[in-house]
């Protein structure tokens, strides 16, 4: 998906040559043509990009949990929102330009972003309420729709998933 | 203190942490009365709990940095609708019966003593660390990349206090700063000792242990097995 949107091929992949990255993986890469760059086992230095991502994804989503105060389970849903912020973020490596400016080749917009955690009103579609229930309820922000438009919210009474864009936030107050 | 300032026309401090409000950019110069100029590199509000214990704002005060007062304007605070007393010494900001501010005269300048209100928090911080939050936690020189790119609504530079979640996600240890080399002068002055051990193989004497002594001056080694 991701050639198709660039219009590009990929042409090297750089792995460390973890157990995973061997069989079906490798056998792909042969298949589609795809060099597939590994360093000697043992050796995390020579993968340092990719590395050195990890560190920062996990110091983030660590700030992302400890200020939302939700457990440590939400990690998953921590680490999408982390990647959507960082490709928004600038790179020194990029000379400080934006990812997701360079790989769209068009201004991106900050407007969207709401602090990780925070407190907010999802609107009830009208077929799931009758006409004296509540329009609203209280979610908890944990993340931006990445194939959709929107963001997503968790809640704590259902414990269920929300995707929505009809949401008031509740500045300031998380949880 | 401020003084209070029948010449000055506009409101002027140099400390940026005053502000309630905040906008930087180039404001031009402040003509000052010995002649000389300074830069005005802000402009914003500033709240004031003055003496008498209530809140005075002051709206569009300059950011002159140069400046080594913090000046009142008369003329300002008489546009606002409010009242100076100036007589035997003293100075009195009225607002119809309320007053407001008291103020004396000290070597030829009216002062008063006034407190930048706390309550009403500064803006601008607030403002970064919300755009700090938003986008993950992101650090203060990413921030600034972006602040100076004017791409985030309302955020121009960006100056972030210490966040207790970015401790809990992201604290290192300490660097080890490389002190100067400061040698002992005199023989035996410092000797730095250490045991290493216990090996896994016993030595022909039955030792797992061995000490080491280094004098600082020399570098002397002495070993010894236990």
């Amino acid at each position: 998906m991701v050639e198709r949107q660039s219009d590009k091929k990929l042409k090297c992949i750089h792995s460390d040559n973890g157990g995973e990255y061997r069989g079906p993986f490798d056998i792909y890469c042969r298949q589609h043509g795809i060099r597939h760059e590994k360093t000697p086992p043992k050796t995390p230095q020579l993968n340092d990009l990719a590395e050195r991502m990890n560190k920062t994804l996990v110091e983030r989503v660590t700030c992302m949990l400890s200020e939302a105060k939700l457990p440590k389970h939400f990690w998953g849903e921590a680490l999408l929102a982390t990647v959507h912020v960082i490709n928004l973020s600038p790179a020194v490596a990029l000379n400080t330009e934006v990812p997701d400016k360079i790989w769209f080749g068009k201004n991106v917009s900050y407007d969207h972003l709401r602090v990780f955690g925070y407190r907010a009103f999802v609107h009830v579609p009208k077929d799931e309420r009758s006409k004296l229930d509540k329009k609203t309820r209280q979610c908890i922000f944990i993340g931006y729709g990445e194939d959709e438009f929107g963001y997503r919210f968790y809640d704590p009474i259902e414990k269920k998933l929300v995707k929505s864009r009809d949401v008031q936030f509740m500045k300031d107050q998380t949880n | 203190m401020w003084i209070i300032d029948s010449g000055a026309t506009l409101h002027v401090t140099p400390r940026k942490e005053f502000f309630t409000s905040y906008t930087s950019g180039d404001f031009g110069v402040l003509k000052m009365g010995n002649d000389g100029e300074s830069k005005v590199i802000g402009v914003g509000d500033v709240c004031l709990q003055t003496n008498m214990g209530v809140q005075l704002l002051l709206k569009g005060v300059k950011h002159a940095p140069d400046v080594r007062f913090n000046l009142i304007s008369v003329q300002l605070l008489d546009d606002c609708g409010y009242d100076n007393h100036f007589g035997s010494s003293k100075w009195k900001l009225t607002k119809g019966n309320l007053v407001m501010a008291r103020g004396e005269k000290q070597s030829k300048l009216y002062w008063t003593k006034a407190l930048v209100a706390k309550d009403s928090v500064n803006a601008m911080y607030m403002e970064a660390s919300l755009w700090h939050r938003r986008l993950g936690h992101i650090s203060e020189k990413g921030l600034n990349c972006l602040a100076k790119k004017d791409v985030l609504m309302g955020l121009r530079n960006a100056e972030l206090e210490k966040c207790s979640h970015c401790m809990a996600g992201k604290q290192t240890r300490v660097s080890f700063k490389k002190h100067p080399p400061s040698r002992k002068s005199e023989l035996l002055e410092l000797v730095h000792s250490d045991v290493c051990g216990p090996l896994k193989v016993k030595s022909f004497s039955g030792a797992l242990y061995f000490v080491t002594f280094i004098d600082d001056c020399s570098r002397k080694l002495w070993v010894y097995a236990l």
